[in-house]
């Protein structure tokens, strides 16, 4: 069964001299040392390599030849994305523009206190919207694995700025879901992912791009269990400099409680979900990021 | 209190709110595979053992919890604790 550890690659002199460069030559100067970085992964991981190349080759249909190039941009973006997140959290200079398709959607949510669920996936990056979108007045959480490598971890916590929104880190003893429950009471919004999951946690399986492909049910049921407001959103990065925010018109499902009745909601939401995201990777396919064996089950 | 009186607590609980069959509530039934409790569902879980057994719940303490004999026990030990 496909599963994510919750680790991302790279070493820690990598993350310092990305750091520094960011900090003394900006974003220009990083982008052209990660061209060269993205090869030797492009090389040297060949994990990685075959599944994405499965992807563009298998799921989208693209040509071998054009799929060996379609990997490259793919983590090419990726590395991207990294950066810029880096940039914008620790406040080095930057000018990225955004436009936003839907963000009355979350203002809404904000003014009629209603709070809400924010489902993404691991298509762009939405952790860098909530750096963007300091102009909504609602408090914005992240629910994320926070299983990186320690020394990166303090590396990059020693230069982030103070936080416009706040990290909910998914642990075992499932404290995340007390955390989550208080913030939805106080009418906050959540993001989280709903393309990812790790063993044991349910499933449901969908037709995703021409496949079969599992999807988790928590990030949904969320929506179900406290009664709020859910959004498909996705954050596209289109040029170097300027990011395009997508969120879906909220739905609140009116769940009453039972098994049979959560189940057939449940999926009645995710078939939202898996429609949307299989419309923004056909759009968007170098913002695919999950680099593992998708489909597989 | 008495075990069976918890146990009816917690059973009377479970079938109102999942709707569940009364003959799956059984001590040896896993709470996700066999019963379909997902671990979201402990919040309810945790509010009612709360409010009926007047004791606070830790996270942590639920994490070996798998099956229904396990919740009942814990519920008993914690109020045998209190008594």
């Amino acid at each position: 069964m496909p599963s994510w550890k919750g680790k991302t690659r790279g070493g820690l002199l990598g993350y310092k001299i990305f750091v520094a460069t960011l900090k003394f030559f900006g974003l220009g100067v990083a982008y052209f040392i990660l061209r060269f970085v993205v090869f030797y992964f492009y090389l040297f991981a060949p994990q990685s390599f075959k599944h994405s190349y499965r992807f563009y080759n298998q799921r989208l249909g693209l040509s071998s030849f054009s799929s060996f190039f379609k990997v490259y941009n793919n983590y090419y973006k990726f590395g991207q994305i990294l950066l810029d997140k880096i940039s914008l959290m620790s406040g080095f200079k930057n000018n990225f523009t955004f436009n936003f398709d839907g963000e009355n959607y979350l203002h809404e949510m904000s003014t009629n206190k209603t709070g809400g669920l924010l489902i993404g996936a691991h298509v762009g990056n939405w952790e860098i919207a909530g750096f963007l979108l300091k102009r909504i007045k609602a408090k914005i959480n992240i629910v994320m694995y926070d299983e990186e490598h320690q020394k990166i971890k303090q590396l990059l916590d020693s230069v982030y700025q103070e936080s416009v929104v706040n990290i909910i880190p998914i642990k075992n003893d499932m404290s995340h879901i007390y955390t989550i429950s208080k913030c939805f009471q106080n009418n906050e919004i959540i993001c989280i992912h709903g393309d990812r999951f790790t063993e044991g946690s349910k499933n449901i399986e969908f037709d995703f791009l021409g496949k079969k492909a599992l999807f988790p049910t928590g990030p949904f049921y969320l929506a179900l269990k406290f009664n709020v407001p859910v959004t498909y959103v996705f954050a596209i990065k289109e040029t170097n400099k300027h990011y395009h925010f997508f969120a879906t018109k909220p739905k609140v499902y009116n769940f009453k409680g039972g098994l049979k009745n959560r189940d057939l909601m449940l999926h009645e939401m995710m078939q939202d979900y898996v429609n949307e995201l299989e419309k923004m990777v056909k759009n968007n396919p170098d913002h695919w990021f999950n680099f593992y064996d998708f489909w597989k089950n | 209190m008495e075990k069976q009186e918890i146990i009816k607590t917690i059973n009377a609980f479970l079938i109102d709110e999942f709707e569940l069959d009364e003959a799956k509530l059984t001590p040896e039934a896993n709470l996700r595979d066999d019963l379909e409790i997902e671990s979201l569902d402990f919040v309810d879980i945790v509010v009612v053992i709360e409010k009926e057994f007047g004791f606070k719940v830790k996270g942590e303490e639920m994490v070996n919890v798998r099956n229904l004999g396990d919740l009942y026990n814990y519920i008993i030990e914690k109020v045998n604790q209190k008594e």
